[in-house]
């Protein structure tokens, strides 16, 4: 399947998609080159919750945190590993919207 | 096992980034330059400290040094930052001797907690200062050495 388009509006469609983790923030919890399933619709209905693991959309990227907290639709989000993080606490709150779905 | 497997790879897989790769661009050597000058500083008001009241001495003594130690943490940390994150291996080429002079700013720093030295902390601020012009050239900036608006003597190194 190397071939398949993952920006096809198709695979968008679907109400889980997988990732492939790069980097060391979420570790010991989520390592480097692991592959994680991400629910799309976690939060239709809800809204994310602390400690839930997140994918989310920033500046072209998908990143994965954990929440820290939510006030009204801004979302705090933190890397486990904290020596090696970069995350709410240098680029500040994200956007509800921005949040992908949640790690599964 | 087998099924899933295969039923999981018809899904293509997508990268989500957990490090801290993010070309946010804020980087900013005034910080470090501040922090040097904060440790100068102390140094400078350890040195004027009235010993005639022991109890009051210590315990002015106690908060300075205090100031000192977060200013030396503030000032490696940013040195450290900016040395890390934003120079790459290409910019190392126009500045090899970047390198020896973080490191000279690391043990330098180090050694303005050692003791009450005031010549040391004049010498920290020298070195940050040249980081600074390194970093600005760096950015194709013009470079500006003017004085100080603090209450010590010394030069601060801006972009024009």
């Amino acid at each position: 399947m190397s071939s398949t388009n993952k920006n096809s509006p198709f695979w968008k469609l679907l109400p889980i998609a997988r990732f492939l983790v790069i980097g060391h923030s979420m570790e010991p919890s989520i390592r480097q080159g692991s592959v994680v399933w991400v629910n799309r619709l976690s939060y239709f209905f809800t809204k994310p919750k602390k400690n839930d693991v997140v994918a989310f959309d920033f500046q072209g990227k998908t990143l994965i945190k954990r929440v820290e907290s939510l006030k009204g639709d801004l979302v705090y989000l933190k890397g486990d590993n904290q020596t090696d993080s970069l995350d709410s606490s240098v680029f500040g709150t994200i956007h509800r919207k921005q949040i992908v779905g949640k790690i599964i | 096992m087998f099924f899933i497997d295969k039923i999981s790879s018809l899904f293509p897989i997508q990268k989500a980034y957990a490090h801290c790769d993010i070309p946010c661009g804020i980087y900013d050597p005034h910080a470090a330059q501040v922090a040097a000058f904060s440790v100068l500083r102390m140094n400078m008001m350890m040195e004027e400290l009235d010993k005639v009241d022991e109890k009051k001495f210590v315990h002015q003594m106690a908060r300075l040094n205090r100031v000192k130690e977060e200013h030396t943490d503030i000032l490696k940390t940013e040195v450290r930052i900016i040395w890390g994150d934003y120079f790459k291996p290409d910019m190392i080429k126009n500045y090899p001797n970047l390198h020896e002079i973080v490191f000279e700013i690391m043990k330098q720093a180090s050694k303005t907690r050692h003791n009450i030295d005031v010549e040391a902390s004049k010498e920290l601020i020298k070195m940050v200062g040249e980081f600074a012009e390194i970093f600005y050239k760096s950015k194709g900036l013009e470079v500006q050495r003017v004085k100080s608006p603090y209450p010590i003597e010394g030069e601060i190194v801006i972009n024009k």
